[in-house]
């Protein structure tokens, strides 16, 4: 019954922040929705500069090809930010044609590797010589799916909305709220977990708007209702046992913020959430084999190649961890109102 | 020595001394220049490598962090409940203002250049002459996001909201900015919001400046930065509201 | 003794509600006035008026016959304020925090060294000045509440309850602190719900109720004046001024 108190009382101290409230449940929706709006706009497409002079014949032939190809943007290089522009990304691929009047000689100017640049100098030649359309192959395997890397944005946003929640706990402690509680005649636990039902239920509320724009924009993310409910709550019981422990061991709501966006971050990074953990350096696939979001990942794969497949090892995980750092911060809760 | 002094070298010192300062400034960049140079490592060449890309786009984005502790350090008082002491002495308000932004600025200034030169030096990054023009840069940047932080931290009613808010967009300045992957885009629809990203211009300048030995950027970067700042410094000023530097709680004062 | 400073027809008000109402009274030089009121009379607004730390509606505060705001900093030098709610730094020694707060007053390292050693001295804390207050007891958290503020040797100190939530043993030092610093030179408004404290230390009391001065007397003189009413203490004579009603509304 206790649960139920503190869990109703949560729900009345929110509406004294309903604007807070309102933007904590919609901000998972409205990310998802940025990054897929990003995502979508910036399709795969190799960029390429070139620099030319309008009267080398190179350039023409050049210009024939790639006018036929797809798949690829290109505009003219500014000589000025010739190396800015390759390394910041706004070209992946420069063709060099100021002092080149034969299409043997075309320079491609990178920041890639040598055997790379190699590798695409030989498909520009080849295609441009034989005067037809530039067919660039660029090495995608390792990388993560759509799927994959929206529930690997949505575990890093749980964690963060799940410990600007939880943060009511830093802050009854503070008041001296958690003592008072000790006064009664009620177990710790009941205050934890009355937050942490709260957490729960405005985490499911996220994912019920999550799952309305994902259908209403066609976002794609290619698992059924079933799939989907079975990853959202593993990554919400893990977000919410995470936001809880890192607000019971943190003196301040600034501390606890700042642990939880590095820890997700991290996790994100390690995981594969960022760059396709195969293509990650060996050491750190081993390091980031323990991160949450490599085993939401590959649960996220293992359903997305087939519908009967159910990564139960992955969930298993993922809630057992849950549970530990759940009990840890009853502990150390327990701990702080003695 | 007037208080103003006094109150700019406290609060100097606290910023010095404060596990943030550290943590944000000098641990966290570093952490993620060798997570980030090592994870990338493959997707860079030889002439660039990821550890050099990285140290370079690394501390523009945790120098706008600061942003965040800089909001926090204009509410220490508050949280302390030491407010009500400065306001009833000798000191003018825009000096209380004034001097947390110093304090912020030259804290966190000095955390970035020794990040800087660390990495200069370990990473061979071919900085060169260059380097003062890159340390201007940064230290425009501090001043300008201290002086955010503090208006956002001392002036505004709705800090308590804001703060949890803050970090998010930082993050969606520093992804489209390429702090985290080079990133560029065909479509010029999203090379316009590429370009509304703060972070963007600044890492732009940096690699400028570094690799094609143009400048001009920079200098009219750090010079707008430094314009915000200041504007940022005058907003402080006016907006400084007594009852939000006496009190943390924000729910006390709707009352 | 000259009037040291003079509030004349300070006003607030917050929407339609007036919090201080034409309020009038003068500060002697050299004695402790007592500043009596319950809750939400308007005692914590006067004093954020004469502080400045918000802004009068009207009204005009006077030291030695100057009008403040024409020179807040050098008021501002003169006063010092022992706020009801604790107001220190938490991680810093007794000694630093001491320190510091005077050294917002402009004085030069070596004059405040030998002010704060008097100020701790003062208090009773000199021994325990590198100690930091968080392992203080509420009392002596209390007296290094007074030393941050009389550190500066004010003119005036404005005392806002010193000696709430202490045992007998703090608050018979703090008020013979009080009397040390009476002797020596500086004015005291002592605020506090405790009539035996106001008794034993001032010489003249304020009443004030719902923003109005209701009494502007000698302690003697109002002892007289209720007297044949039957009303022996001061305790009794603010019950009878100000009623028996609960009052549940905070100061603003």
């Amino acid at each position: 019954m206790e649960i139920y108190y503190v869990f109703k009382n949560n729900i009345k101290r929110s509406y004294h922040n309903t604007f807070q409230f309102i933007l904590l449940l919609l901000l998972p929706a409205i990310i998802l929705l940025c990054s897929n709006v990003v995502g979508q706009m910036s399709k795969p497409s190799i960029r390429l500069g070139i620099l030319y002079e309008e009267k080398n014949p190179a350039y023409h032939q050049v210009m024939k090809s790639l006018n036929q190809s797809k798949g690829i943007t290109f505009q003219k290089a500014k000589e000025e930010s010739l190396h800015t522009d390759l390394i910041l990304g706004t070209y992946q691929y420069i063709i060099d044609l100021r002092e080149v009047h034969e299409i043997k000689n075309l320079k491609i100017l990178s920041y890639a590797s040598d055997s790379s640049i190699r590798k695409i100098t030989n498909q520009i030649k080849r295609s441009v010589e034989s005067g037809n359309k530039v067919q660039l192959s660029v090495n995608n395997k390792g990388d993560i799916t759509e799927s994959e890397r929206i529930c690997a944005y949505l575990f890093t946003v749980f964690i963060i909305t799940a410990t600007i929640n939880a943060c009511i706990l830093i802050k009854d402690r503070k008041e001296g709220m958690l003592r008072r509680f000790g006064f009664a005649p009620t177990k710790i636990y009941s205050y934890i977990t009355g937050n942490t039902v709260f957490n729960l239920v405005v985490a499911v509320c996220q994912i019920v708007i999550v799952y309305g724009v994902i259908i209403l924009f066609h976002i794609p993310v290619y698992l059924n209702i079933i799939h989907f409910l079975i990853i959202m709550s593993a990554i919400i019981f893990f977000s919410i046992s995470m936001a809880t422990f890192v607000c019971s061991i943190s003196k301040s709501d600034l501390s606890a913020n700042v642990l939880s966006s590095c820890v997700a971050l991290l996790f994100t990074l390690l995981g594969g959430g960022f760059i396709g953990f195969y293509k990650m350096p060996f050491i750190l696939q081993k390091v980031g084999s323990i991160s949450p979001v490599h085993w939401i990942i590959n649960s996220v794969g293992a359903m997305e190649d087939s519908k009967d497949n159910l990564p139960l090892t992955s969930i298993f995980l993922l809630i057992g961890v849950s549970i530990v750092l759940y009990l840890g911060s009853i502990k150390k809760l327990s701990k702080n109102v003695q | 020595m007037n208080g103003s002094y006094h109150m700019f070298t406290f609060d100097f010192k606290r910023r010095i001394k404060s596990s943030f300062t550290y943590g944000y400034h000098l641990i966290f960049p570093v952490i993620m220049i060798l997570l980030l140079g090592l994870l990338l490592s493959g997707q860079f060449g030889e002439r660039l490598s990821s550890f050099q890309y990285y140290a370079l786009v690394m501390l523009p984005f945790c120098t706008t962090l600061a942003m965040i502790t800089s909001a926090y350090a204009g509410k220490d008082e508050a949280y302390q409940k030491t407010a009500y002491r400065f306001l009833i002495a000798p000191i003018k308000e825009k000096d209380i203002v004034i001097a947390k932004i110093l304090s912020c600025t030259i804290s966190f200034g000095m955390c970035n250049i020794l990040v800087l030169v660390i990495s200069w030096i370990i990473f061979s990054i071919p900085m060169g002459s260059s380097v003062l023009e890159i340390i201007l840069l940064l230290v425009s940047e501090t001043f300008c996001v201290c002086a955010i932080g503090i208006y956002i931290g001392l002036g505004m009613k709705n800090f308590i909201i804001l703060k949890n808010f803050l970090n998010i967009p930082i993050f969606i300045c520093a992804i489209i900015g390429g702090s985290f992957y080079p990133i560029g885009t065909s479509n010029s629809v999203l090379e316009v919001v590429f370009h509304l990203s703060p972070l963007t211009w600044v890492n732009r300048s940096i690699f400028l400046c570094i690799y094609d030995n143009h400048s001009e950027i920079l200098w009219i970067t750090s010079f707008i930065l430094l314009a915000i700042g200041g504007l940022f410094t005058f907003a402080g000023v006016r907006s400084f509201q007594k009852e939000e530097f006496l009190h943390g709680d924000l729910l006390r004062i709707q009352k | 003794m000259q009037n040291i400073l003079e509030i004349r027809n300070l006003s607030k008000r917050y929407g339609e509600k007036s919090v201080v109402e034409d309020l009038s009274f003068q500060l002697k030089e050299g004695e402790i006035l007592g500043f009596l009121g319950p809750n939400g009379a308007g005692k914590s607004t006067t004093i954020s008026l004469i502080t400045a730390i918000q802004e009068k509606d009207a009204g005009k505060i006077l030291l030695y016959g100057k009008e403040t705001e024409r020179n807040m900093q050098e008021f501002k030098r003169s006063l010092g304020v022992v706020p009801q709610e604790i107001a220190l730094y938490e991680d810093l020694s007794a000694y630093d925090n001491v320190d510091f707060f005077c050294s917002l007053y402009g004085y030069k390292k070596k004059i405040r060294k030998e002010r704060v050693q008097k100020a701790l001295e003062q208090v009773g804390l000199w021994e325990h000045r590198n100690e930091t207050p968080n392992k203080f007891s509420g009392g002596m958290k209390r007296r290094l509440n007074i030393a941050c503020s009389i550190a500066h040797t004010p003119k005036i100190l404005i005392m806002d309850e010193p000696t709430v939530g202490i045992d007998p043993q703090s608050r018979n030092h703090i008020l013979e602190t009080i009397r040390v610093l009476n002797e020596s030179g500086t004015t005291v408004i002592y605020v506090s719900h405790y009539m035996e404290e106001i008794e034993s230390l001032c010489g003249r009391i304020i009443l004030m109720d719902h923003g109005t001065l209701m009494e502007d007397i000698g302690k003697d003189a109002l002892k007289d004046k209720y007297q044949p009413l039957g009303l022996n203490n001061l305790e009794e004579i603010f019950l009878y001024l100000t009623g028996t009603e609960l009052r549940d509304k905070e100061e603003a």
